[in-house]
């Protein structure tokens, strides 16, 4: 009777989580090739950001640069350029507008007694410093407009390493004006924005 | 490769050979089943990734290596497709290409590598590997073993294991990991004769996989077909993809493992259901079965290898949370197992006997484990710790005297205990650096372990060493020589041993080092 008893708990756990879900769902396997490192529903996952709500001519354009090698920084160059060496445009496409799609949820995972400060260099920047509002660009919660990524709710890791990336000399997109935008920021002022970033819905 | 087993274990009465061997785990797990470095240049080829991206070591994986594997193994985005089928997500997909070929003539020319999947070609993911190892041991094999033909009394150097690998999709859901050796046959005379296999079924797991979003629940779903609990583990903290990943194919001394150690690799099928939730909890439920007699024969596996037939379906479980940040993550689980062991009546077949004993040994096994893992720019660190705590409840044995050395306890308790640390420096022309404390430990019993010829007290089994390791992977995120078609790893291991089956007495006579090749193609 325990045999049976725990040959039936087996099956049953099978039947639950297959039937949980209806026949055919799942993501696409290019969308899985894309989830597999970015998370579960392209919310980020470690080093790779959260791909879920980012403006598709954005993540179109980053697609391109990481194909044509513009966009160079170390993980760029470790996972994104052999990730789109042969995908093909119209599916870029596809994944932008797919991405762009899911609602974002925010990481939560920057310095929260940073926030305050992060706040307001983003919203007013630092003008004694030749800081400008980040605000005027990425939009009042970051959420970003056309070409211009969202940055709300992105993960601390990441906004800080691109920050940061700014200034060290790699490239993104050709004509990006973060270049010299980000060339006034300080390591202070990064890790506020990070930080405030990460929390915003 | 257990023939040395039989110059271990004395002829003695028929059914007391089969217990012995459910103590003398350990090493046979790493020299019989598992040779297990393997990074497949077949992965690389489906997913356009270098074996970077997977593994910090081979085979220790990364948090993308633990991915692709929940995944089953079918993620792509490579220069080859995944698998000959066509979905119908392709063939639509390819319906909407040639509806907008008008369109795409107007637009400037493709690069040839951007075919739409539909056009891509296709490999099969095969995949083999060939180590050649170097062995020296401080004290002779004559010493340690008795005879050592057809090999030298030391430094040997031997082309074995050669491994052939299916690794990668066979459909969009649907990928293996499916591994045949040949192993090299071991040193000294076998009273086994079932024993003299070379090529045999090693490590297997084939995987549905899906991913479901539910409410707030994202989740990577699947099903794991497999042969040796824990071998679908993503964590090499569990036994079957533990460190060190690969080992004397010559000579490594036996002691007591826990069950869950490898002592039914390949001797059992098991099927189970597990997910993923949020990229934070892992959960899963596996039974396992032994495979009949003629079965595991037939697949290269010596049955008289394992310490008899489980009876019924052994569950296994296994429970992990693995919250990460940034170049972080960390992972806090715990597994486990019941085996229900009923003991072989002759396991040197001198009775021409595959009879088992009615009764059952139960084998309870708790483990926990946890890792944690930063990832630096071209560097990776990774700290690791399990610990397994066995319950055995010895009926089938203590009924039958079956002990090796005469009556045993009822009940005993076996523990293993392993940490580790490593560092694999640089992207290509990588380094890496790791290493193990081990140490197993247990209850006293005169029956399985003896006793100790000068004082007559019941032996235990309790062993520890260290192993120290550096390997150099020529190529670990650049492209390799022919990409994506090879890569290789050359390590040197060293192994001491400061406690061997309850006694420091001539312990470090086993002490071993082994310098390595490996080769994947």
């Amino acid at each position: 009777m325990k045999r049976i008893g725990l040959k039936l708990a087996i099956a049953a756990t099978i039947a639950t989580l297959v039937s949980a879900v209806p026949a055919g769902a799942g993501d696409s396997p290019a969308v899985r090739n894309c989830t597999w490192c970015h998370g579960a529903n392209a919310q980020g996952y470690t080093v790779a950001p959260r791909l879920a709500g980012q403006r598709p001519q954005y993540t179109l354009n980053q697609i391109r640069s990481f194909h044509d090698h513009t966009r160079d920084n170390p993980f760029s160059r470790q996972y994104m350029w052999n990730a789109v060496a042969a995908l093909n445009p119209d599916t870029a496409r596809d994944l932008a507008n797919y991405f762009a799609s899911i609602a974002p949820k925010p990481a939560n995972d920057g310095d929260s007694a940073l926030a305050a400060k992060g706040k307001r260099i983003f919203m007013e920047g630092v003008p004694e410093a030749n800081i400008v509002s980040c605000y005027a660009c990425h939009g009042p919660n970051g959420e970003g407009i056309r070409d211009i990524p969202r940055l709300g709710g992105l993960a601390y890791f990441y906004v800080k390493a691109r920050l940061e990336q700014w200034n060290k000399g790699y490239h993104s997109t050709a004509g990006s004006p973060m270049p010299l935008v980000a060339s006034h920021l300080g390591p202070d002022e990064i890790e506020a924005l990070a930080s405030y970033l990460s929390f915003v819905n | 490769m257990r023939a040395y087993w039989g110059n271990c274990i004395n002829p003695v009465r028929a059914g007391v050979v089969a217990l012995t061997e459910i103590f003398v785990l350990s090493a046979s797990l790493t020299i019989g089943f598992a040779p297990s470095a393997q990074a497949l240049p077949s992965f690389a080829r489906q997913t356009g990734q270098p074996c970077g991206t997977c593994h910090t070591d081979f085979p220790a994986l990364t948090p993308y290596g633990r991915r692709f594997k929940l995944l089953g193994y079918t993620t792509g985005g490579g220069e080859f497709r995944t698998n000959p089928f066509s979905s119908q997500i392709a063939r639509d997909a390819r319906a909407e290409y040639d509806k907008m070929m008008g369109y795409v003539k107007s637009l400037p020319p493709q690069a040839p590598s951007s075919k739409p999947e539909e056009d891509k070609d296709w490999v099969p993911p095969v995949s083999m590997m060939a180590i050649v190892g170097y062995t020296h041991t401080q004290a002779d094999l004559g010493t340690l073993i008795g005879p050592s033909d057809p090999y030298s009394q030391n430094n040997n150097v031997v082309l074995s294991p050669f491994s052939a690998f299916w690794g990668g999709a066979i459909t969009d859901h649907v990928g293996a990991f499916a591994q045949v050796t040949y192993n090299a046959i071991g040193p000294g005379p076998s009273a086994d004769p079932f024993d003299r296999h070379t090529w045999t079924w090693d490590n297997t797991d084939v995987r549905y996989a899906n991913t479901a979003h539910i409410g707030p629940l994202d989740m990577i779903y699947g099903i794991t077909a497999n042969n040796n609990p824990t071998v679908q583990d993503v964590w090499n903290t569990t036994p079957a993809w533990s460190f060190p990943y690969a080992v004397s194919n010559i000579f490594g001394p036996q002691y007591p493992g826990t069950v869950m150690e490898g002592a039914f690799a390949a001797h059992v099928g098991g099927v189970g259901a597990y997910t993923f939730i949020n990229d934070l909890l892992y959960l899963e439920l596996t039974g396992y079965k032994t495979l009949g007699f003629s079965a595991q024969n037939d697949l290269g596996t010596d049955p008289f290898g394992a310490p008899g037939q489980l009876g019924g379906i052994s569950p296994y479980w296994r429970v992990a949370l693995e919250p990460h940040w940034g170049r972080h993550t960390l992972m806090v689980g715990a597994f486990g197992g019941q085996f229900d062991v009923h003991p072989w009546v002759d396991s040197s077949f001198q009775t021409w006997s595959t009879a088992v004993f009615p009764q059952t040994d139960r084998f309870t096994d708790v483990g926990f484990d946890t890792q944690y893992q930063y990832q630096g720019d071209n560097w990776w660190l990774t700290l690791r710790g399990s610990y397994i705590r066995e319950y055995q409840q010895l009926d089938a044995t203590f009924a039958n005297g079956l002990g090796p050395n005469g009556p045993t306890n009822a009940n005993d308790t076996l523990n293993s205990l392993k940490l580790q640390g490593s560092i694999a420096y640089g992207a290509d022309n990588r380094v890496v650096f790791t290493g193990q404390y081990f140490s197993n430990w247990g209850t006293a019993d005169a029956g399985l372990y003896g006793t100790d010829p000068n004082t007559g007290i019941a032996l235990t089994p309790n062993t520890n060493g260290w192993t120290a390791e550096i390997a150099y992977i020529p190529f670990g995120a650049g492209k390799m020589i022919g990409w994506p078609w090879f890569n290789a790893r050359i390590g040197l291991q060293y192994t001491y041993y400061n406690k061997l089956n309850g006694t420091t007495v001539n312990a470090s006579d086993n002490n071993t080092l082994f310098l390595h090749a490996w080769f994947a193609m």
